[in-house]
Order: structure tokens, then C-alpha cells, then sequence
């Protein structure tokens, strides 16, 4: 008898719980949930929280994710403007923005079903849009002709506007260049012309390197010139001031210039003759004359 | 419980004795209680064993219920955040649990999602080069160099002048916006992913292929950075990045082309260096030698001044003597310079009287000459 009120009370909640799970279902933080009745869209709870429903088979819930979905098309070739042709795959945030549409076009709502017509109508945008645009319009030197970004945008436009179009309830949140190519015959003949830039290069290089040693070693051979000559000059300059310098002393000497000239004459003498100097001398310089003449003299008296 | 009719009269009659208001029973002696007939076995065990099963029952179910109001308690680790989701619907407003120990009711009442705060995530780009990350990480081999790329089997980058490039980035990141991103994106990984091989694909079409691999390097890196940080910023994904890495390398199959042109750059350095090198030797002897001059021509000019002024001198001090005899002044002012003179003389050589020829050898620097090893010819 003490146990009937906890019998009763386990019986009262899984009661409860077996009505909850009948009457209530719940949309989880980041979930949309589409409410149908025999089959017809009857709500749409987009807010997280709880939610009262009709049991099956009246009413069914059908919850899907309405976080950013990853999508990437198929890496395929698009002939362009001009004639050239590239593989382009892209890359692409979405999300179920309408859920009761999302609903209605993809089975049950999920997403793995929405991918092929998502496939197809992004590949469909991709073909146009970069089917207007030239090569240089992918990759270019030139600054302003470089409109990658500006592709991608007019991509995402497109597709956002066939999204529309088909009702499909999705928003793309952004769409971007994943993989880029060339067709494998165009990839031999960027590198024979790769191969063949290099070539041109190293001769530029070289060529270049050359001039520049030759800039340098010209403008050092200047600099050694110009300074040597300045130098020079400088020399002359002082030899000059050395020169003026030595009038004042001349001054004194025209008092006498016989005598100015015959003591500088010795002393140049003097100095030349001051080291490493070989004399050759007959017997009639002077002084030697007076040994001949005492030679003379004692000839003369054996005579 | 009653089997028949007399197990109930017997307990009836056992009660009433308790009863005031029941007539008194006649005065007849007690008739022994009947003894009950014996049970059936099988019907015995079933009921025992029914009950048993019932108790069983309501144990487990206590304890189910246990269990169950137990099961929401729950921890929240050191590298974590938690929110609590209470019948789908975040509680206090997406309120984010630190680590510690919290209730919450069990589920699908409440639920518990944990959102782990790894120090630093790695991502790495999935297009541009000739490996993926998988065969990277495995140390797969180099592919042999085609001397053409088939876009299926091996991706790659295109640079500005039109050439073909392999590029691959790194990025490291933090989650510092849990609830972003794991409520905002069905994976946030990939979305980092992508934004590499973007950024990667974008940043190339912008530099010629020198410029990647050489002289704009750091240029081309920065703009990678920049472009992935705008991808993600832009997107709110609720991460920061704390570094990226980028590696580029020219095709396979043009490796040794790209090395001769590495090769040529450092002989163009070793030509230029070496001019350089002539360059600074050379001004700097030109400037040594300017010095020179202009010193030497200043020790000249001092030597001549000084001369002249010792000349003066000397010719202030003499000309009173001169002007007394010039004559004689002359003569003895000769001798004693001819007195100086051939003593200092390192060879004297006196020619004798009546020879006919003299030969003197004579050198650019003489040697110490000697008499003896002049030859006189007689």
C-alpha cells in the first residue's frame, strides 16, 4: 500500500513525458522548423524554443539547419570572351533564408537535396558571367584591369538573382573563386614561354649586372681622377702662396743682388751635390792646381 | 483472496469478537477452524514471482528516475564554454558557462552544448600546390615534373603575367566568438579553409611570378594576410587570426630554369660587389694620394719659404762683409763650399796629368762605388 503513491507518480510522469513528446517539439538555437498538417505548410517557427504541434499523423515538424551551409561547384572548364578557356570552381556560404520555401522545393527540407539544383544553377550563372569577361580579366600586370573581385561579385549577383527567381528560399552569404586552371595543352605552352622568359632573364640579369659594375667602377675611376686633380690644384695654390711668400724675403736681397745670386748659386751648389755624388777632378781645379804647381816647380829645377 | 466462501466467513467471524455492537455467538463449543485446502504450486509461484517482477520494476523505475533528474548535472572543462539551450532556446540569452560544475534539467528539457576553446587551430590551404595537406602531413614524395599540368590532378595558382605558380598557406587561429562560430556555420574549418585558397588565388593574380617568388615576397604576403583577415572578418565566422604563412614555389618542372636565374642573381651580386669593392679600394688610394700632393706641396712650400727667409738672412748678416771685398768675399765663400762639397763626396776620382781617356762606369742608383773598382785607362 505505501508504494501505490510513487507508482502513481513514475505513471504521472512518464505520462507526462509521452504527451510532451506528442504535443511539443522544440527548434534548437541555429534550427528553422516547418510545421505541416496532412502534408500542408501550416508554421514556421524560426525562433529558437518550443512549439505545440498535432500528433502524426495530423501534424508533422520537419527541422532543418539554418547555419551557413559550405557549397562548392564542380571544377570545370568555361571558354571566355576572347576565345581562351579556363577551369573555374567556386566556393559558396548559403543559408535557408525562407524556410516554408525551402520546404516546398527540396524533400523534407534537406539540404543534401537542394545541392544538385543548387549545382546546376550556380554552374549555370558561373558559364554566363565569366563567358563575358577575357582572360586579362583574371590576371593582369595593369592595376585596373585586374577585375577578379569584381567577377566574383557579378557572379553572386547573378546568382542571387536566379535564387529569387526560383523561389528556392535560400540567401547566399558570399561566393568566391576556389580553384582556377588552365587546359593541360595551354599549361605546355605557358611553360615553353616560362622556360623562355627565364632565359631572357638571366641574360637581362646578367647584362644588367654588368652595366651596373661598370656604372660603378667608371664613377670610382671619376672620383679618383677628380679628387687627384683637385688635389693638384690645391698643390698649385700653395706652391703659388709659397711663392708670394718668398718675395718678401727677395726684398731684402735687392740691396745686393750680386751677392743674392752668388750665395744662392752655393748653396744650390751645396745641395746638389750634398749625397751620392761622384767627383771627377783633373789637377787644375781648384785647389788641386797648387799640386801641379809644385810639380812644375821641382820639374823645372831637375830641368 | 478469498477462494471460497468459508476463508471469508472464517475471517468474519474472527472479527466480529472486536465488534460491540455483534451479537454474541452461541454458547456452542468452537468448531475447529477447517484447515485451509492446499494451494496450487504453480498459481503460488506466479504470484510470488509477479510480485517480485514488481518490485523489480519499481526499482529500476526509481532508479531510472534518478538517472534521469541526475543526468542534467553536468562540467564544464578548462578549455571550454557551455551554453544551455532550454527546450531549444538559449537560457539568459546565450549566457556562456566558464569551466566548473552546473545543473541543468535533463534532456531534452535542457541541453548542454560545449564549445571547446582550443588554444590555437591550424588550417591549412587545400588548392595551389602539387600536394594536398594529407600527403604533406604523410611526407608523400614529390609528383615527377610533367612538362604539363593536368588541372584534375594537380592544382596550382596563376600570377599576373600569366604563368603558372604553386602556393599554399597556413593559418593560425582562435576562436574567440564560440556561439558564432559554432551556431553560425555548419563548419567553420572549412570556411578557413576556403578563405587561404581565396586569398591565395587572389593575391597571385596581382604579382607577376618574380614578384611572388623574389622581389615582391613580402609584398605578396602581406596582401594574402590581408586578404584572408577581410574574408574572415567579413564573414563574422568568430574567429581571430594569429598568423599566416605562405610558401610559393615555381613549377616542378621548371625548378632548374628558376635556379639558373637564382644562380645568374648571385653572380650579378658578385659582379656588382666586386666593382663595388674596386670602387672603394680605388677612391680610397685617390684620396691618400690627394693627401699626399697637397701635403707635399705644402711641406715645399714651407721648405722655400724658410730657405728664402734663411737666405735673407744670411744675406743681411754677409753684405757688409761683401761690400768690404766682394773679391775676396767670393773666393773664400767659394773654397768653403768646395771644401763641404768634396768631402761629402762619396767618390773623389783625380784624373793624372797626361791621360788620354777616362771611363767611369755609371748606374741608374750607383752601388757604394770605390776607387779601386774604377778602371782608369792610362
Amino acid at each position: 500500500m505505501k508504494r501505490k503513491p510513487l507508482t502513481l507518480l513514475i505513471a504521472a510522469i512518464l505520462l507526462i513525458i509521452f504527451v510532451l513528446m506528442l504535443f511539443v517539439y522544440q527548434v534548437r538555437l541555429s534550427q528553422v522548423a516547418v510545421v505541416t498538417r496532412f502534408g500542408k505548410v501550416v508554421d514556421v517557427q524560426t525562433n529558437a524554443g518550443p512549439g505545440l504541434r498535432w500528433p502524426y499523423p495530423i501534424e508533422q515538424v520537419f527541422v532543418m539547419d539554418q547555419r551557413v551551409q559550405n557549397f562548392q561547384d564542380n571544377f570545370e572548364q568555361i571558354k571566355l570572351h576572347d576565345q581562351n578557356i579556363i577551369f573555374v570552381s567556386l566556393y559558396m556560404g548559403y543559408r535557408i533564408s525562407e524556410p516554408d520555401l525551402f520546404f516546398r522545393n527540396f524533400l523534407n527540407g534537406a539540404v543534401a537535396e537542394a545541392q544538385p539544383a543548387l549545382n546546376d544553377l550556380v554552374r549555370s550563372a558561373k558559364s554566363e558571367v565569366i563567358g563575358r569577361h577575357d582572360f586579362s580579366d583574371f590576371v593582369s600586370t595593369g592595376p585596373g584591369q585586374m577585375k577578379f573581385t569584381q567577377i566574383e561579385h557579378e557572379i553572386l549577383a547573378e546568382v542571387q538573382k536566379r535564387l529569387s527567381e526560383k523561389h528556392y528560399g535560400v540567401e547566399v552569404k558570399f561566393l568566391q573563386i576556389q580553384k582556377i586552371g588552365l587546359p593541360e595543352s595551354v599549361t605546355q605552352n605557358v611553360f615553353d614561354r616560362m622556360t623562355a622568359e627565364r632565359q631572357t632573364y638571366i641574360a637581362k640579369i646578367q647584362s644588367e649586372g654588368e652595366l651596373e659594375a661598370t656604372k660603378i667602377r667608371s664613377a670610382a675611376d671619376s672620383a679618383a681622377a677628380k679628387l687627384l686633380y683637385e688635389a693638384d690644384a690645391q698643390a698649385f695654390t700653395i706652391r703659388g702662396q709659397g711663392e708670394a711668400q718668398m718675395m718678401k724675403s727677395l726684398e731684402v736681397m735687392q740691396k745686393n743682388p750680386d751677392l743674392a745670386a752668388f750665395n744662392m748659386q752655393i748653396s744650390a751648389l751645396e745641395q746638389f751635390l750634398a749625397r751620392k755624388t761622384t767627383l771627377v777632378l783633373d789637377m787644375t781645379t781648384s785647389p788641386l792646381q797648387w799640386l801641379r804647381m809644385g810639380e812644375s816647380a821641382n820639374t823645372n829645377t831637375n830641368k | 483472496m478469498a477462494a471460497d466462501g468459508r476463508v471469508g466467513q472464517y475471517e468474519h467471524e474472527q472479527m466480529n469478537p472486536q465488534d460491540p455492537n455483534a451479537p454474541v455467538p452461541p454458547s456452542v463449543p468452537p468448531v475447529p477452524p477447517a484447515a485451509p485446502p492446499p494451494e496450487d504450486a504453480g498459481s503460488q509461484a506466479l504470484a510470488d514471482a509477479m510480485r517480485s517482477s514488481f518490485v523489480i520494476v519499481q526499482v529500476i523505475m526509481v532508479a531510472l528516475v534518478i538517472v534521469f533528474l541526475s543526468s542534467g548535472v553536468f562540467t564544464v572543462g578548462p578549455r571550454e564554454q557551455a551554453i544551455r539551450l532550454q527546450l531549444g532556446k538559449p537560457v539568459n540569452n546565450g549566457k556562456l558557462y566558464q569551466p566548473g560544475l552546473y545543473f541543468a534539467m535533463p534532456r531534452p528539457i535542457d541541453e548542454v552544448v560545449k564549445l571547446p576553446l582550443t588554444a590555437l587551430i591550424s588550417a591549412e590551404s587545400s588548392v595551389g600546390w602539387y600536394l594536398n595537406a594529407a600527403e604533406r602531413a604523410a611526407g608523400a614524395p614529390e609528383p615527377p615534373p610533367t612538362p604539363k599540368l593536368n588541372p584534375a590532378n594537380i592544382t596550382y595558382a596563376l600570377s599576373a603575367d600569366t604563368n603558372v605558380i604553386h602556393v599554399r598557406a597556413t593559418a593560425q587561429y582562435r576562436i574567440t566568438d564560440p556561439k558564432t562560430y559554432y551556431f553560425n556555420f555548419t563548419d567553420g574549418a572549412i570556411f578557413v579553409t576556403n578563405a587561404l585558397n581565396n586569398a591565395l588565388l587572389q593575391a597571385c593574380t596581382e604579382f607577376p611570378v618574380d614578384g611572388i617568388l623574389t622581389s615582391n615576397r613580402a609584398e605578396f604576403h602581406e596582401r594574402v594576410q590581408q586578404l584572408v583577415h577581410d574574408v574572415v572578418a567579413g564573414e563574422n565566422l568568430g574567429v581571430t587570426l594569429a598568423q599566416v604563412e605562405v610558401y610559393a614555389s615555381p613549377p616542378l618542372y621548371l625548378l632548374p630554369r628558376f635556379n639558373e636565374v637564382d644562380q645568374a642573381m648571385v653572380r650579378r651580386d658578385n659582379t656588382v660587389k666586386q666593382a663595388e669593392t674596386y670602387a672603394t679600394t680605388n677612391v680610397a688610394v685617390a684620396q691618400g694620394q690627394a693627401a699626399t700632393r697637397v701635403n707635399i706641396a705644402d711641406a715645399a712650400r714651407k721648405r722655400k719659404v724658410d730657405m728664402m727667409a734663411a737666405e735673407a738672412d744670411t744675406f743681411s748678416k754677409l753684405l757688409a762683409q761683401y761690400e768690404r771685398n766682394p773679391e775676396l768675399f767670393k773666393r773664400i765663400k767659394q773654397m768653403t763650399a768646395l771644401e763641404s762639397i768634396y768631402t761629402n763626396a762619396d767618390t773623389k776620382i783625380i784624373v793624372p796629368p797626361n791621360s788620354k781617356e777616362l771611363r767611369v762606369n755609371l748606374n741608374r742608383e750607383p752601388q757604394e762605388p770605390s776607387v779601386s773598382n774604377i778602371p782608369l785607362a792610362p
